[in-house]
């Protein structure tokens, strides 16, 4: 059985995130001068991590201290979940939002945001006919608020 | 009084003030669209028209937009606008358990309510409240800054050490970006849009709104169903007694609100989580707070529509804008020909009065406006989950990437809608990275302006009246329950 649970990973993250922080700071330009060593560009983010990574150890400790409270981490678990519907409609959303940021540009918001729409709505089990009056409806509410009323420019992508 | 009242309720005025209500309430409603835009919208339609009715519009849009954002983060956990952060809190957990309706009544009617105390300060107390703001200096606003952050501890629920987590990743992230002090680009790796720094609208949809979106398509056990379960009834009567029971709460928030709008920098969103944690802390029931408190949703509501009052405060009486919306009615007030600052109460005297007038009246309006705006969301949340949900989604994707039109907000709000999810399995509270976020810039450049200017010393920091007061109420937001539980035990032995 697995020993580590929640307390670590959120003690290890909040350790992994301070010390990155320290690791990038000391490229930070320093200061001329005595009071802007201590206030240049570094030292903000310095104390925070310095805060961070003592709130991570003791995340840490503490999960091992009450191992007892926190529910062990399983794999088997998480691989098992992958496999539901439910998950899998979570990760389709994931994907859709990827596709939507790499190919705004290119097919220009309408084609965009209609894929992104029907393919959701497919995942979400909405029937065809609904699911393409609904994209349209949404795209021109979108197009009237957006580029209508707030005269915002939304990409046209280079096919138009 | 009657040459005031006909002049702001003549048909020039009244209808284009009237009109930028109800696009108030459509603005606030859609997350990533702000009161600022709105109002910086309406600002070049003024141009040809009297003053008054230009300044109307502007009024109009500011109350009617904050109002509208807590709408979605009732029925939702989609704030609207920045200032509705606060309210998701409560507002939401009340609209689960089938007392949406009482929520969003409430909300309008504290909004309201908060908005006339705002604009009743403004008109009574608005030049000692200037002065008081004046006296303000990087010492002072540090302390009000570490303030704010203090209300995370407050408003946290479980584990404070996972509630600090959530915090300082919060203020963390507010150092990423072109450093203010010295230009230097922190934590950016040449990337133009991470040098800008990462925007609160986004984290705060992604956070709140999409990791909720992902919840709920995991725990829903029919997607087909409607998106809210009750039969929204605004009913004024039914909130009648829970105002009353509330009133010194209400007064409360609406007054702290009006204080913090006042105070040039710190705006409506501050002043609701402000307003919430302090409510939580005197509250005889502060367990309840989360998990659908009549005084959690009352609270921020009434806050920032109060803080919009007090924005205007420097704004009138100094020419000192108070928030971004200010800043724009500034612009505005300079391109009517007006000068604001003292002199205006003497030579704009009419005016003057003209713009207190039309902040009250507006209060009355945001009912009818706020009513019928209640009315249109509602209809929309009656869809069924799935097509709302894949409506949310867009308009979260659409609204982040109008907000500098780059689609590196489009991954902001989907790496934070992940986190938020993922934070939530582990008990982490969401609030306080948002709280991080907004009041981190603050705390860093006062507190490393005020070294710079006492070389080093932290001794100014704690030197200055205003700060003495500041560090003492902090104090006693830890230390008052432990004292006070202390000394009825001593009375009690003695």
């Amino acid at each position: 059985m697995s020993r580590i649970n929640q307390e670590h990973v959120i003690g290890a993250a909040c350790v992994l995130v301070g010390a990155i922080v320290l690791c990038l700071t000391t490229t930070f330009p320093k200061g001329a001068t005595s009071s802007m060593q201590l206030t240049g560009p570094a030292f903000f983010p310095n104390l925070l991590a310095i805060i961070l990574l003592a709130l991570g150890c003791y995340q840490i400790v503490n999960g091992f201290i009450n191992k007892g409270e926190f529910a062990a981490f399983s794999g088997k678990d998480c691989f098992a979940a992958m496999k539901n519907r439910k998950v899998i409609t979570i990760f389709v959303i994931i994907g859709a939002f990827i596709f939507y940021i790499l190919f705004l540009k290119t097919l220009g918001f309408f084609i965009t945001s209609l894929i992104f729409l029907l393919v959701l709505q497919w995942q979400l089990q909405i029937v065809w006919w609904k699911s393409i009056l609904t994209a349209f409806a949404f795209l021109g509410i979108i197009y009237l608020i957006f580029v209508k009323i707030f005269t915002i420019s939304l990409p046209s992508g280079v096919l138009f | 009084m009657d040459a005031i009242l006909l002049s702001v309720l003549d048909f020039n005025v009244l209808i284009p003030w009237l009109l930028a209500m109800v696009l108030g309430i459509f603005v606030g409603g859609i997350p990533g669209l702000t009161a600022t835009m709105a109002v910086a919208l309406i600002v070049p339609i003024t141009y040809h028209m009297p003053p008054i009715a230009g300044l109307a519009m502007i009024i109009g849009v500011s109350f009617t937009s904050i109002f509208a954002g807590d709408i979605p983060a009732t029925f939702l956990r989609v704030p609207g606008t920045p200032a509705s952060g606060a309210a998701v809190l409560d507002g939401y957990k009340m609209s689960q358990k089938g007392q949406g309706s009482l929520a969003i009544t409430l909300d309008l009617a504290c909004s309201s309510i908060g908005g006339i105390v705002g604009m009743l300060i403004l008109i009574f107390i608005s030049p000692l409240l200037a002065i008081f703001a004046l006296k303000f200096s990087h010492f002072e606003y540090f302390w009000l800054g570490v303030l704010g952050l203090s209300m995370s501890a407050i408003i946290s629920k479980g584990s404070k050490v996972k509630g600090l987590i959530s915090t300082l990743s919060g203020v963390l992230l507010s150092t990423i970006g072109i450093d203010i002090a010295t230009g230097y680009p922190r934590f950016s790796f040449g990337n133009s849009e991470l040098m800008s720094g990462i925007g609160f609208i986004p984290v705060m949809i992604g956070l709140f709104g999409i990791s909720e979106v992902f919840r709920s398509i995991l725990t829903a056990d029919d997607m087909t169903v409607s998106t809210i379960g009750e039969k929204i009834v605004v009913s004024f009567s039914a909130v009648r007694k829970h105002i009353s029971k509330h009133l010194r709460l209400v007064a409360q928030s609406s007054v702290i609100g009006n204080v913090i709008g006042a105070l040039p920098g710190a705006g409506a969103d501050i002043a609701a989580w402000v307003a919430y944690g302090v409510a939580k802390r005197t509250s005889k029931n502060p367990d309840d707070f989360g998990e659908g408190s009549i005084e959690g949703c009352i609270a921020p509501t009434s806050a920032n529509n109060a803080a919009l009052g007090g924005s205007w405060i420097p704004a009138l009486v100094f020419g000192i804008p108070g928030d971004t919306i200010t800043s724009i009615v500034l612009g505005a007030m300079l391109m009517y020909g007006l000068k604001p600052g003292p002199l205006i109460f003497e030579g704009e005297r009419f005016l003057v009065n003209q713009i207190f007038a039309v902040g009250l009246l507006s209060q009355i309006f945001l009912l009818i406006v706020g009513y019928l705006g209640i009315r249109a969301y509602t209809l929309i949340f009656k869809f069924p989950k799935n097509i709302v949900y894949v409506g949310i989604l867009l308009f979260s994707i659409v609204g982040s990437y109008a907000m500098r039109s780059s689609t590196f907000d489009i991954g902001v709000i989907l790496f934070f809608g992940v986190l938020g999810f993922l934070m939530e399995k582990v008990k982490i509270p969401l609030p306080p990275m948002i709280l991080g976020l907004i009041l981190g810039p603050m705390i860093e450049e006062n507190l490393r302006i005020g070294l710079i200017k006492t070389d080093g010393s932290f001794l100014p920091f704690v030197g200055r009246p205003i700060s003495i007061f500041l560090v003492t109420v902090l104090v006693a937001m830890y230390f008052w329950e432990p004292i006070t539980r202390l000394v009825r035990r001593i009375l009690r032995s003695g």
